[in-house]
């Protein structure tokens, strides 16, 4: 077994065990990233300082004064601040930006000793479902070249599955985190909204982002999880300290006729995944999710509303790519169109149109109600079932390029939208695999719980996967 | 209700992005199926007294307004990045005519 292999909690009790060092775990994972990464162009950048940091938190172990997390190698997604390193977005807009502050759930796992391998690429400001909307090239999935690793965080995601980090860091605004997690084979999870300080995030959707992590194994998640989660001053939206119980049944709701907009393949897997679970003790039951099918439109509403609002102060004049105007207005308009890709230029302008005066009524106020609505439904389900499952995503990893249309694209997290929109947990655990073009492509499940009971996701999580 | 060009010239113009017309032409269509596909908001009946956002259970928070840490703390960090400098201040075009 290569040093690489080792989960987070290994390499925890390795360096507990005297087995290997800190320094050594490092260089193992700064040499597969320099032969492997080329091929994926998951990280854009490796930081240079991992070496001293190794030696840092070495010490700290021999001292005896270790965290779970101290020495252990994370990926870190490009759209999160560590202080005076760069942080673009993958954006040409923020191509030389450097953060001038930690990220609240970077403070922490600096707190614990983690050592940060680098960054990684993604979907511009997290706009995309595949990592193609990068303005630094797409991220490749490991089980296929010639796929994409999903998105928008296709490059922690990637990072992972081809051993290039243990652990990593994502972000998900719809989907970003569980369904590359669904596409290269990883644990990911959405932690419930506010559990996580979003402080040091680059924002797109804020009544939405949220940071979580992607992990190889249910209890490395959580760790990470249970190590940047907690109620923050820097961000108004996170939550007081809550304690979760344990669920108060083994009842899984599936809303079958939502499930249907899955691929048939990935259907057969899910189906096979349940009754699996059903020999495991749990109840699987058939449950109503009747505004399940206006998730995804109403998000196409919320977000890019969010977006055009968010991505103003990106104007090239205090920081960012800047070019040089007739006047003021010409600055911002050239630094914007230049700055921004495609996708970006799209959501901005989607989202001004959604604002603007006569479509207020019709959109964004009616798709903020749609989002109670959707939460009221799924509460009405947890007052019998503890969970609700679905596949993660409507298939395996498609080919880059194959989805050139928006709304195809967009389709991807139709079974994501509800969690984010009613701020609930879920994660997203390998079901099993989907054969395409010959090759065994990885298809997760996800199950979603009530907010502030992200918990009892790990312990579902767990029986699922045969995790101890 | 179809995205006109004119449409589109405008959300740029308020948007703060130099189009090219090729490019307006091409977010025209997008737009306009991107709209047709969020237009299925319309369907659903919308019941009185639904709650404003899915969020209520998250308070507002306030605190003093009071500077929270010393002058110039961080302004060497943040001034290092502008574009066009002047010591500490930020270069712009002419603003007032």
């Amino acid at each position: 077994m290569e040093l690489t292999d080792l989960t987070a909690r290994a390499l925890a009790d390795g360096y507990k065990a005297k087995q290997f060092s800190v320094p050594d775990v490092i260089s193992a994972y700064l040499q597969r990233i320099e032969a492997e990464n080329p091929k994926l162009n998951a990280y854009l950048e490796v930081f240079d300082d991992a070496r001293a940091a190794a030696t840092v938190a070495q010490e700290r172990i021999v001292r005896g004064t270790a965290h779970p997390l101290t020495g252990v190698p994370i990926a870190v997604k490009d759209n999160i601040l560590i202080n005076g390193k760069r942080v673009s977005a993958a954006s040409k807009m923020l191509e030389n930006y450097t953060a001038t502050y930690d990220a609240t759930a970077i403070k922490k796992l600096k707190d614990a000793g983690a050592v940060f391998l680098g960054r990684t690429n993604m979907d511009e400001f997290a706009m995309g479902s595949s990592t193609e909307h990068s303005a630094f090239g797409p991220t490749r999935n490991p089980h296929d070249t010639a796929r994409v690793p999903g998105g928008s965080s296709g490059g922690s995601a990637a990072a992972v599955a081809a051993h290039l980090a243990p652990i990593a860091l994502g972000s998900e605004t719809c989907g970003s985190i569980r369904q590359p997690a669904s596409l290269c084979g990883l644990v990911g999870f959405k932690p419930t909204y506010g559990a996580v300080s979003r402080s040091g995030l680059i924002a797109m959707g804020s009544s939405l982002d949220q940071i979580g992590p992607f992990a190889r194994t249910v209890a490395d998640a959580e760790l990470v999880f249970n190590t940047i989660r907690g109620c923050d001053p820097l961000d108004g939206t996170t939550l007081e300290d809550y304690s979760e119980g344990v669920a108060k049944n083994k009842k899984i709701g599936v809303p079958r006729s939502f499930v249907n907009d899955a691929q048939p393949e990935t259907k057969v897997v899910f189906e096979k995944k349940l009754t699996e679970l059903a020999g495991k003790g749990y109840d699987i039951v058939d449950i109503e999710l009747p505004s399940a099918p206006y998730a995804l439109p109403a998000y196409y509403i919320v977000m890019p509303a969010e977006v055009s609002t968010n991505l103003a102060r990106l104007d090239g004049m205090r920081y960012g790519h800047h070019v040089d105007g007739m006047n003021l207005l010409d600055e911002y308009k050239k630094s914007r169109a230049e700055g921004f890709g495609p996708e970006t230029r799209r959501r901005i302008i989607l989202g001004t149109y959604i604002l603007s005066s006569g479509y207020y009524d019709a959109y964004y106020r009616r798709a903020t109600a749609l989002r109670s609505i959707i939460a009221a439904d799924l509460a009405r389900a947890y007052e019998t079932v503890s969970y609700i499952a679905t596949p993660t995503a409507p298939g395996p990893a498609f080919k880059i390029g194959e989805k050139a249309d928006p709304v195809s694209m967009y389709l991807e997290d139709i079974f994501s939208a509800p969690a984010n929109l009613a701020g609930l947990p879920s994660i997203s655990v390998p079901m099993g695999t989907v054969a395409r073009d010959g090759k065994d492509l990885p298809v997760g499940i996800q199950f979603m719980t009530p907010k502030r009971t992200d918990a009892t996701l790990f312990s579902v999580a767990r029986d699922t996967l045969g995790e101890a | 209700m179809a995205v006109t060009t004119d449409d589109v010239k405008k959300l740029a113009e308020l948007s703060r992005l130099a189009l090219s017309e090729g490019e307006i032409e091409k977010l025209r269509t997008e737009i306009d199926s991107i709209v047709s596909y969020i237009d299925a908001v319309q369907k659903i009946p919308l019941p009185e007294g639904v709650a404003p956002s899915p969020h209520l259970d998250i308070t507002n928070v306030m605190r003093d307004d009071v500077v929270a840490h010393e002058g110039q703390a961080h302004s060497d960090a943040l001034t290092a990045q502008f574009p066009d400098r002047d010591g500490d201040y930020l270069r712009v075009k002419k603003i007032l005519g």
